[in-house]
């Protein structure tokens, strides 16, 4: 009955989106039939825009996952972008120095990234651990230190000569993931994630705990949560994620190298959809489809049609907008409905 | 008969194909620059009006994730497609060995790819360069200008410290030693090319220590290096297109990179089938497509003599009197 409650309230908020949005189509003279069918052909139409879009989600998956686990634990970290950065670096300057074989290198490299991220998260945990630095602030800051620094790496020690942008060297060619008629392995690795951090959240008791400390931390510090290490670890966790996602863009994307902007939006547009999913994992993860759609069918909405990309975001923004508030808007008047019903019960039997 | 009407419908059929009508222009940065990526798109628009051909822009706002899913798009449904491919060269080639049946051309950066799909624009910037770096020289000697002072200093505002703008900054370092050696050229990379505020900030620091003229060399960044000029009645150059009655008195003179023009000329080689696939065209002061915009606006600040000088420079470097060194990474 819950899941299908929050199903409905995903269609009905992303409907009304839909619409709000046609409107504003309209009064700019464009077709809106004309715009959505565009976004749906390029971003579901075929077996080449629905790869894309599963490739294109991928990163968004890792960061969404990353931001979801950590706000279903009271822990706010909004490091993702830095995280992602820092592994993304780490994998791309490793993958043009190793020397292993294709098999052992890939994973190899994926996980070194994913604890580059996970040792910059790190930073914050241990402020947070010893200093009682609130990791809201340390994680933040991180992520401008961990901009700017890999920027620095791919500009100056890492540069590779023949580039038309600060990047690094490409690296080898037997560390590039395969991918199936388009679709990247990368997408397999979020699934796998998906499912373990499914199981971790829900099956096991530090998940358990680290969800009771998301609801209240002092009830679950009197409970008997180790809220310390919990907090620890979740960050390292959540860091680790990120981490794996820039790895795996450097691995399984387009590039092959680390550049400037190559984090994009990925740990933003994480955050934001982690908070549409309701901090919910399984919800994340469609979440993150779903705006994997957007993203991708963007630019053939632009091509087609007259509609700027930038479109899009203001969709991405209403949606965000009916989703949250359609939730909320249920949520008080169930439960005033239901306080009332129950009052009126109470009266009667007087 | 039925054998002539066949051969004319081949024929016909032939030329409806050869003859390209859907052109696309996939750019890494965004339109609105006034500068560099608008230079192309004016081109776009040309071709719009003159040959009747249906055009589409991609923008990828400097975002990475976007720059392969772009090149597919466009790829599927323009014949000919002019990419501006700072950061996707390796995603060009990949692109490109899909749709090899399209004209690819590439824009301002050498790709070569093995099979010899994709066409280069490439520029000679170290000329246009080279004679902006003379002007500053040149204007930074002539004390009896308004808000120059003594110090023989000139700077140049780069985007990114990147292969091409390191052209930039040899070229104009060659032009300016060539009219004074004691010159002292200052260069700050801003790091991004869309935020004028940046490039203002980097504009004013140069001028704080005792440039007199500032070469922008940054796209949208660099607006912002005209604006800081205007502010503290000092001297600008711009870059790519003109940039002269932008911020009128200030801008002495705009190093052009007619991508537009350049545009227009390849596609109208591809029209009349002297195109090749894979060739580097190398465009410079020769070719018209690199050189000085002097206009009014420059005249309203330099003497005629200095005007003129300026011009035979232009023209000697044309001829190839002056030989320009290009920039060896």
């Amino acid at each position: 009955m819950r899941v299908f409650r929050r199903v409905a309230i995903s269609i009905i908020s992303i409907l009304t989106a839909f619409v709000v949005c046609a409107i504003l189509i309209r009064t700019q003279k464009s077709s809106p039939i004309e715009v959505y069918r565009a976004l749906y052909t390029y971003g579901l139409g075929s077996w080449a825009a629905f790869s894309s879009t599963l490739n294109t989600a991928t990163p968004l998956i890792f960061t969404g996952i990353s931001a979801a686990i950590a706000f279903a634990s009271g822990v706010v970290n909004l490091g993702q972008h830095g995280q992602l950065l820092m592994g993304a670096v780490t994998t791309a300057i490793l993958g043009v120095y190793l020397n292993i074989p294709s098999w052992l290198g890939i994973p190899v490299l994926a996980v070194v990234g994913g604890f580059a991220g996970a040792l910059w998260a790190g930073i914050a945990a241990m402020l947070k651990r010893h200093y009682e630095m609130d990791e809201f602030i340390s994680t933040l800051m991180l992520n401008f230190i961990g901009e700017y620094f890999t920027i620095y790496l791919a500009t100056y020690p890492f540069l590779d000569r023949k580039a038309y942008v600060p990047a690094t060297r490409l690296i080898k060619r037997v560390y590039f993931m395969p991918d199936f008629n388009g679709l990247n392995v990368a997408f397999f690795v979020a699934v796998f994630v998906l499912v373990l951090s499914f199981w971790y959240m829900k099956m096991t008791r530090q998940g358990y705990e680290s969800r009771m400390m998301g609801y209240n931390v002092e009830f679950a510090r009197v409970g008997g949560c180790a809220v310390e290490s919990n907090s620890t670890f979740v960050l390292l966790f959540t860091g680790f994620l990120s981490g794996l996602a820039g790895a795996l863009l450097i691995l399984g994307g387009t590039q092959h190298r680390f550049m400037k902007g190559i984090g994009a939006n990925f740990g933003w547009d994480g955050v934001m959809i982690a908070i549409i999913a309701n901090n919910n994992v399984i919800e994340t993860f469609f979440y993150g489809l779903f705006f994997g759609i957007l993203k991708n069918g963007a630019i053939g909405m632009e091509f087609e049609t007259s509609v700027p990309s930038e479109f899009i975001l203001f969709l991405e923004a209403i949606i965000v907008l009916c989703v949250v508030g359609t939730r909320s808007a249920i949520e008080y008047y169930s439960q005033a409905i239901r306080s009332l019903t129950k009052l009126r019960k109470v009266v009667a039997e007087k | 008969m039925r054998k002539v009407l066949l051969t004319i419908l081949l024929v016909f059929g032939v030329c409806a194909l050869a003859a390209p009508k859907k052109v696309a222009y996939v750019i890494n940065g965004s339109l609105g620059d006034q500068s560099f990526y608008d230079s192309g798109y004016s081109g776009i628009k040309q071709l719009e009006q003159d040959f009747g051909v249906q055009t589409r822009v991609i923008e990828c706002n400097f975002d990475p994730s976007l720059y392969y899913p772009s090149l597919t798009t466009a790829a599927q449904w323009a014949d000919v497609i002019f990419v501006i491919s700072y950061g996707f060269e390796e995603e060009l080639k990949e692109v490109a060995m899909k749709f090899p049946n399209k004209i690819w051309v590439n824009i301002d950066t050498v790709v070569q790819d093995e099979k010899g799909i994709i066409s280069s624009v490439d520029y000679r910037e170290e000329e246009g360069a080279f004679l902006a770096g003379a002007v500053a020289a040149m204007v930074t000697t002539m004390t009896e200008l308004p808000g120059i002072n003594p110090q023989k200093i000139i700077g140049a505002v780069g985007g990114d410290d990147d292969i091409v703008i390191r052209s930039f900054v040899f070229g104009y370092e060659q032009g300016a030693k060539y009219i004074d050696p004691e010159v002292q050229i200052k260069v700050i990379y801003v790091g991004t090319w869309d935020d004028p505020a940046k490039g203002k900030q980097a504009a004013l620091q140069l001028y704080a220590q005792g440039a007199d003229v500032v070469f922008q060399i940054a796209a949208l960044t660099g607006f912002g290096v005209l604006q800081a000029a205007q502010e503290i009645g000092k001297y600008a150059i711009g870059v790519d297109s003109n940039q002269n009655p932008l911020v009128p008195g200030h801008v002495i003179t705009s190093d052009l990179k007619e991508v537009g023009k350049s545009i227009y000329k390849i596609f109208k080689m591809v029209l009349d089938g002297t195109f090749e696939k894979g060739k580097i065209y190398s465009f410079g002061v020769r070719e018209g497509a690199v050189g000085l915009a002097i206009d009014e606006y420059t005249k309203r600040i330099l003497p005629e003599e200095t005007v003129e000088k300026i011009l035979q420079l232009q023209k000697m470097v044309a001829e190839g009197t002056i030989a320009v060194k290009s920039y060896q990474p």
